[in-house]
């Protein structure tokens, strides 16, 4: 499997490749992916009503669409997004149940569809129009290279002609995000 | 009168967790909805509860409620009607 | 690559413990959904499928989630003879969606994490190879058997045990409640005046494997799938079922096999009107419209993660027993393009089977599953 190019976003900086390219010290999560929004010259104002995760991972692919040229070459279903992370939705989760718990309940529509990790896999595909193969899997800390072997998997068996793989987690405010464009070596 | 289109503008950004948006970001007149700032018909959901929980106004057809939605200036006026 | 195979199936359901009973209650007409009073976010009264008692082999400390999936997986291992120990070469996929969602209900994030859930099961049942949890909303369970079809294929691992469960919980229920999608009775996928969907609760089981003799029984040939996103929307299907369609004819072209050759399909079919719509559009566009089909909703309900499983598993049975079961619930024929709805069971030769799954996300998939045993 081949790499072509890796985002990296964590710790108040977005990386290509290893390399810093932006920075910007927040008080939080939310106001440091403002930053990169506006960074990355972004205007899709569905962006705001995402959750953290879809934010976190939504930005990380389009950082990763505009630093890499080759990913327009691939026809609307030849692209395939594996994600894996730890903490699933939880984040949104527990909002979302703090509504219902409370003692006038609520139950809030616009929390509660995003009460699923794969949801970020949508908004990349409606942002994109990638309609090629999604999964996503929810794993321990230290096995994350259960994600690329997942990716690599649809490459050998021709599913995917590439693939945007990669971690995609945050829980309570830590966040960390690293996808690549990976591809089957040039034969 | 604008005290109120500035309070729903906030309403809004909590209700549908849109953190990192500014009430000065939400013209007035904008489209809500569509390609103005992107909510959809979950979001028309989210806004029925609010106005519930807010202004003690029901909406009983969500279908209804595309249309008060419309833009700030909609909603604010649909409210000030029921408030009269 | 490596022929595929699927048997040893299992469903711990309110309809019973083994796939076998479970098949049969629906054969007689039986449907786990029923009121349940009070369970609605102020109190109000909704219909679930919901287990009266979970299997109970595990100290009653246990998640209900764990207790129902240990009881399946058990059930699915006991028409094996697959050995755990010393043997990385079998895996282990959950398929689920919220998991132990009653632990995050109760204040603990550790708990509610996926991972843990299948980490705890795999020590219960003295596992040792690779463990993965797959959560692509209402499509887990199908995707989870595809990936392990696509694992076994390039030998990656030689066997994947395939569990999915996901329980009726308050905050599953208030959720689909708050997009208006709960109908306020027993769901009736594709009928002409559904209401919406009915949440279940199940556990199912299947045991994927390059090699058929560590089946007791008969097990079939697994032709694999494929999953595309409709790139429309998170939450409300595409109206021209874009993803599901391509997701069909990906897994027929890969597959090679024609639309005539397909005998049944097990079709996702909540009960929201969006949504089998959509189905029915999808189905027409990939030249299926002919086709028997159901949705097995009627009677489970929507177990979410563990849909996809659960329906497999019901799929093998009709391979066993060449019957298909009607569309359970359904009034009166009524998407917005035909399709051919199974309005009672049907004994016939069934070979192949297509099975389909659509979710939140845009997600859809699709795959085959064949006997080729006569």
């Amino acid at each position: 499997m081949q790499t072509i190019a890796t985002i990296r976003i964590a710790n108040s900086a977005l990386y290509l490749n290893g390399q810093q390219m932006f920075a910007h010290e927040a008080e939080n999560a939310e106001v440091f992916f403002k930053a990169l929004y506006q960074y990355l010259k972004l205007e899709y104002p569905k962006f705001f009503k995402m959750d953290s995760l879809s934010k976190l991972g939504f930005l990380a692919v389009d950082a990763l669409v505009q630093h890499t040229a080759e990913i327009k070459s691939y026809a609307d279903d030849e692209i395939a997004v594996v994600f894996g992370n730890y903490a699933s939705s939880l984040d949104t989760d527990q909002k979302y149940w703090n509504g219902v718990a409370a003692a006038e309940p609520v139950a809030s529509p616009a929390l509660f569809v995003y009460t699923l990790p794969n949801i970020v896999q949508g908004e990349i595909a409606i942002r994109h129009k990638w309609y090629g193969e999604n999964m996503f899997l929810v794993l321990d800390r230290n096995n994350k290279t259960a994600v690329n072997n997942s990716a690599a998997l649809l490459l050998e068996t021709g599913k995917a002609k590439a693939c945007v793989a990669g971690w995609v987690d945050y829980l309570n405010g830590a966040y960390e995000a690293e996808v690549a464009l990976v591809r089957k070596p040039e034969e | 009168m604008d005290n109120l289109n500035e309070q729903l503008k906030a309403q809004i950004i909590a209700a549908l967790n849109m953190e990192g948006l500014s009430p000065a970001d939400i013209n007035d007149d904008a489209l809500l909805f569509g390609d103005g700032l992107g909510l959809d018909s979950i979001d028309a959901l989210e806004l029925i509860v609010m106005l519930e929980q807010q202004y003690k106004i029901k909406i009983a057809n969500p279908e209804e409620g595309q249309k008060i939605f419309k833009s700030i200036n909609s909603l604010a006026d649909f409210i000030r009607s029921k408030q009269a | 690559m490596a022929k595929v195979w699927i048997g040893a199936e299992n469903i711990v359901s309110p309809l019973g413990l083994t796939a076998a009973d479970n098949y049969a209650a629906c054969l007689q007409n039986h449907s786990g959904i029923a009121a349940h009073e009070g369970i609605g976010l102020n109190g109000e009264t909704l219909y679930v499928s919901r287990m009266k008692d979970v299997p109970s082999e595990l100290p009653n400390t246990t998640s209900r989630i764990l207790q129902m999936l240990y009881a399946s997986v058990k059930d699915a291992l006991r028409q094996t003879s697959l050995q755990l120990k010393n043997n990385k070469r079998v895996a282990l996929i959950l398929s689920t969606t919220k998991g132990d969602i009653e632990a995050l209900e109760q204040g603990s994030l550790e708990g509610a994490a996926l991972s843990k859930l299948v980490e705890d099961l795999s020590k219960l049942i003295g596992h040792e190879g690779e463990v993965n949890v797959l959560s692509n909303a209402c499509i887990s369970g199908a995707a989870a058997i595809i990936l392990a079809h696509d694992m076994v294929q390039t030998k990656r691992a030689d066997h994947v045990i395939v569990t999915g469960a996901d329980v009726v919980s308050r905050f599953t229920l208030t959720g689909f409640q708050s997009l208006h999608a709960i109908s306020h009775e027993a769901a009736r996928p594709f009928c002409k005046t559904r209401k919406g969907v009915s949440l279940g609760e199940a556990a199912g089981t299947v045991v994927v494997s390059n090699d058929n003799s560590i089946f007791n029984g008969e097990a079939f040939d697994l032709l694999g799938g494929s999953t595309s996103n409709d790139a429309n929307h998170i939450s409300g299907p595409s109206r021209t079922g874009e993803g599901l369609y391509r997701a069909i004819t990906k897994t027929l072209n890969r597959a090679g096999v024609s639309t005539a050759d397909i005998d049944f399909i097990s079709a996702h079919g909540t009960g929201t009107l969006y949504n089998d719509d959509m189905e029915s559009v999808a189905f027409n566009r990939a030249g299926l419209k002919d086709t028997p089909l159901n949705s097995f909703k009627g009677y489970f309900g929507h177990t979410l993660g563990a849909a996809g499983v659960l329906e497999v598993a019901l799929c093998m049975q009709t391979l066993r027993n060449n019957t298909m079961l009607k569309n359970m619930g359904m009034v009166e024929a009524g998407t917005v393009e035909q399709v051919n709805v199974l309005t009672e069971h049907i004994s016939a030769p069934v070979k192949t089977i297509l099975k389909t799954a659509s979710g939140f996300g845009g997600c859809n998939a699709a795959l085959l599953i064949q006997n080729n045993n006569a």
